[in-house]
C-alpha cells in the first residue's frame, strides 16, 4: 500500500502513543471479559473462568509490544538507548561532565590551531592565480633576498621573457592633512601595473592610467577599504575629491576591495603611483623597489630564476658595479607572506595533536573505568534476555552521544579560541597577517572538527565494545569477581597510563623548546 | 487435530490476515468477534491467539486495509469494531487468488506423490 500514508500514520501513533496504548488495552480487556463470560456460560465458576482467561491471554503487557512493534519506528530503540545514556548521565553528571568537558578542551584546541594552519598555509592568497605570482629581488652570497633598485627594475623588465608583467612596490609615510592637523598615514608607492600583476580591481573608481606612473604623471591616489571607511565615512562620491598628503594634492580615483591585503605593505591605507624619484632613487645601487612578477604560462620557478640571475649578472657587467656578485632571488609571493609562521604552525598543530590524543586517551580510560563498574548490569541484562548485539547497540548509542556532545563543546570552544587566538597577535603584526582575517569556523575546520569528533566516537565506543566479554554471564552476575579479562583489562588501563605520559612528556617538551625560542 | 497458529506464525505465513478480511466481508466485527468467528467457522479447527490477532489488526490498519471505530456491542459494551475498507476488500482478492494457487499447487504435487 502506500508507503507515504503508513509513515503518516506511524508517526501519528507516535505522538499519541497514551493513547493508542489505552485503546489497546481497552480493547484486549474488553476480549477477555468476553472470553471470561463464555467460559462461566460453559460452566466454570467465575473465579476459574477469570485465571483461565488470563492463562489462554497470557502475557498483557508482552501483547501490548507486540502490537506495537508493528506500529514503532526502528528508531524508537535508538530514542529509547538515548534517554536511558542521558538518565545514566544525570545519575553521574561527574562523569559526563568530565567526559565532555575534556573531549570539548581537547577538541577546541585542536581545531582552533587547525583554523590557523588552514587560513595561513592552505587558504590561497586573495589574488588571481595567486601560485603564479612571484616575490622578484636582488640577491646574492651574503643576502638571499633584498630590493631592486629602480633603474635596474626598468632593465629587468624590459628584458625577461619570464613574467608577463613585472612590478614594483616601496613603502612610504605621508602626512595627511586634516581639519583637526597633520596625521601621519601609511602608503605605497607602486608601479602602475601593481594591481593588474595581482589580478585585483578597485571595488569603486579606477585603476591607475598608463601614463600616471611615468615622471611627472597626475597625482593620483587609490584609498584602502579601510582609509575610505575610516577616514571618508565609505561615501561613495570620494572619487574625484583631492586629499593633501605632504603638501601635495593628490586625487582620489579608486577604493580598493575590503578583501585586498597585500601583507608586505601592511597597514598602508593611500596606495600612489611611482611617478616622481629622489636622486637617491634615481641611482642604480640604490636599492629600495621590492619587486613582484607574474610567471608567464609555462615557465618554471627556476626557469624563471635562471633568466633573471643572468640579467642581474649582465647589467653588473654592463655597469660594472663591483663589490658584490649579483643575481636574482625568485620565491612564490606565497612563501614570503607566510614563510616565517609556517614551523611555528606545524609545531603547534603537532602539539595540539598530542594534546587530542591525551583528551581522547583519558576520556576513553574513564569509559572503562566506567563500563567496568557496569559489569553487573551488562550481565543482569545479558541474563534477562538482551542480545549481546542489543548490549553493544547501548553503549555505542551512549559513546556517540558522548562524543556529539562532547563535539559541539568543542566546536563552540573553538570558535572563541580562534578569536581570542587572532586577537592576542600584536597588532602591528596582525597587519603582516592578512591570512588572520581568514580564520574562522568555515568548511575546512568544520571538516577537521567532524573528522575529530567520528574518530573521538568510533574510540569512544570501540573500547567498552571490546571491553564487554558476553559469555562470562555467571562472572559478571558474582560480586567483586575479578577474572582474567578483568586482568588484562586492567594492564591494558596501565599501558594506556604509559602512553599518555610519553605523549604528555613529549608535549611539554616541545612547549618548552618553542617557548624558548620564540621568546 | 487443532492447528495453533500462533504457535507457528511461520507455517501459513499471511494467511491469518486474509482469515481476518473474509471475516470482517459480511459485518464490521470486534476483536473477540473475529477471533470467535473465525473459530465457528473453522469448526474450532483454527484458534486464533491473541498474541497474533492484535498485531495483525495493527498491521491491517496501518496498510489501510480495514479502519477501527469505537462503538457500542449489544450488551452495550464499549469496544472497536473492524470494518473492510475497498483497499481491503481488494487486498482479499489478490490473497485468495494467492492462497487458491498454492493450494492447487500442493494438492497437485501431494495427488502426484501419492500415485507415485
Amino acid at each position: 500500500m502506500n508507503p507515504i500514508a503508513r509513515f503518516m500514520r506511524k508517526l501519528s501513533i507516535l505522538f499519541r502513543q497514551e493513547r493508542f496504548a489505552s485503546e489497546l488495552d481497552e480493547e484486549m480487556t474488553f476480549h477477555r471479559t468476553q472470553v471470561e463470560k463464555e467460559l462461566i456460560a460453559g460452566g466454570m465458576t467465575p473465579e476459574a473462568a477469570h485465571y483461565a482467561a488470563m492463562r489462554q491471554f497470557g502475557n498483557a503487557s508482552k501483547l501490548r509490544e507486540q502490537s506495537h512493534e508493528v506500529v514503532a519506528f526502528r528508531a524508537e530503540t535508538v530514542v529509547q538507548d538515548l534517554r536511558f545514556a542521558l538518565r545514566q548521565w544525570t545519575k553521574n553528571p561527574g562523569f559526563a561532565s568530565t567526559a565532555i568537558l575534556i573531549l570539548a578542551l581537547g577538541m577546541g584546541v585542536s581545531v582552533a590551531i587547525c583554523g590557523f594552519v588552514d587560513a595561513a598555509l592552505l587558504q590561497p592568497l586573495p589574488y588571481a592565480n595567486p601560485e603564479r605570482l612571484m616575490s622578484v629581488n636582488e640577491s646574492n652570497v651574503e643576502s638571499p633576498r633584498w630590493p631592486l633598485s629602480y633603474p635596474d627594475y626598468l632593465d629587468w623588465q624590459r628584458l625577461n621573457k619570464s613574467f608577463s608583467s613585472l612590478d614594483v612596490y616601496s613603502g612610504s609615510g605621508y602626512l595627511l592633512r586634516t581639519p583637526s592637523g597633520a596625521l601621519p598615514v601609511q602608503g605605497e608607492r607602486v608601479s602602475g601595473g601593481f594591481f593588474k600583476t595581482l589580478g585585483v580591481r578597485p571595488m569603486l573608481g579606477r585603476d591607475f592610467y598608463p601614463g600616471e606612473n611615468r615622471p611627472a604623471g597626475a597625482n593620483v591616489v587609490l584609498l584602502s577599504y579601510g582609509a575610505w571607511l575610516r577616514r571618508f565615512g565609505g561615501r561613495r562620491d570620494v572619487i574625484g575629491q583631492t586629499v593633501d598628503l605632504d603638501n601635495a594634492s593628490y586625487t582620489i580615483i579608486g577604493v580598493l576591495p575590503r578583501t585586498f591585503t597585500f601583507a608586505p605593505s601592511g597597514n598602508a591605507e593611500f596606495w600612489t603611483p611611482l611617478n616622481s624619484f629622489s636622486t637617491h632613487e634615481k641611482m642604480r645601487t640604490f636599492y629600495n623597489f621590492w619587486g613582484i612578477g607574474r610567471l608567464r604560462d609555462g615557465v618554471s620557478v627556476r626557469g624563471a630564476a635562471a633568466e633573471t640571475s643572468a640579467i642581474a649578472k649582465q647589467l653588473q657587467l654592463q655597469y660594472g658595479i663591483t663589490g658584490r656578485t649579483l643575481s636574482a632571488s625568485i620565491v612564490p609571493l606565497y612563501e614570503v607572506i607566510v614563510g616565517d609562521v609556517r614551523p611555528i604552525l606545524l609545531t603547534l598543530l603537532g602539539g595540539a595533536g598530542l594534546l587530542l590524543l591525551i583528551a581522547c586517551v583519558n576520556v576513553a580510560s574513564l569509559v572503562l573505568v566506567r563500563s567496568e563498574n557496569r559489569r553487573r548490569e551488562i550481565a543482569v541484562r545479558g541474563a534477562l534476555g538482551a542480545t549481546p548485539a542489543r548490549l553493544v547497540c547501548q553503549f555505542v548509542t551512549e559513546s556517540l552521544l558522548l562524543a556529539g556532545f562532547g563535539s559541539l563543546t568543542g566546536a563552540l570552544v573553538a570558535a572563541g579560541l580562534m578569536k581570542l587566538f587572532a586577537r592576542l597577535v600584536p597588532k602591528d603584526m596582525a597587519a603582516n597577517m592578512p591570512f588572520l582575517g581568514g580564520v574562522a569556523l568555515n568548511a575546512h575546520t568544520g571538516a577537521v572538527t567532524a573528522a575529530i569528533a567520528l574518530m573521538a566516537a568510533l574510540l569512544l565506543a570501540a573500547t567498552p565494545t571490546l571491553r564487554l566479554s558476553f559469555q562470562k554471564v555467571r562472572d559478571g552476575l558474582a560480586e567483586g569477581d575479578r577474572g582474567h579479562a578483568s586482568r588484562l583489562w586492567q594492564r591494558l588501563g596501565a599501558n594506556m597510563v604509559i602512553v599518555e605520559l610519553v605523549v604528555a612528556v613529549v608535549l611539554l617538551a616541545g612547549a618548552g623548546l618553542l617557548g624558548r625560542s620564540l621568546y | 487435530m487443532v492447528t495453533r497458529m500462533a504457535k507457528k506464525p511461520d507455517l501459513l505465513p499471511g494467511t491469518l490476515d486474509m482469515l481476518i478480511l473474509k471475516t470482517l466481508t459480511r459485518t464490521p466485527l470486534h476483536g473477540y468477534g473475529i477471533a470467535l468467528s473465525i473459530k465457528r467457522l473453522s469448526d474450532d479447527v483454527l484458534t486464533v491467539e491473541e498474541g497474533s490477532l492484535y498485531p495483525a489488526l495493527q498491521r491491517l490498519l496501518l496498510h489501510g486495509w480495514v479502519k477501527a471505530e469505537w462503538k457500542m456491542t449489544e450488551t452495550n459494551r464499549r469496544a472497536r469494531f473492524y470494518a473492510l475498507t475497498p483497499a481491503g476488500r481488494k487486498q482479499l482478492g489478490i490473497e485468495m487468488s494467492q492462497f487458491e494457487q498454492m493450494i492447487a499447487a500442493i494438492g497437485r504435487v501431494m495427488s502426484d506423490a501419492r500415485e507415485a
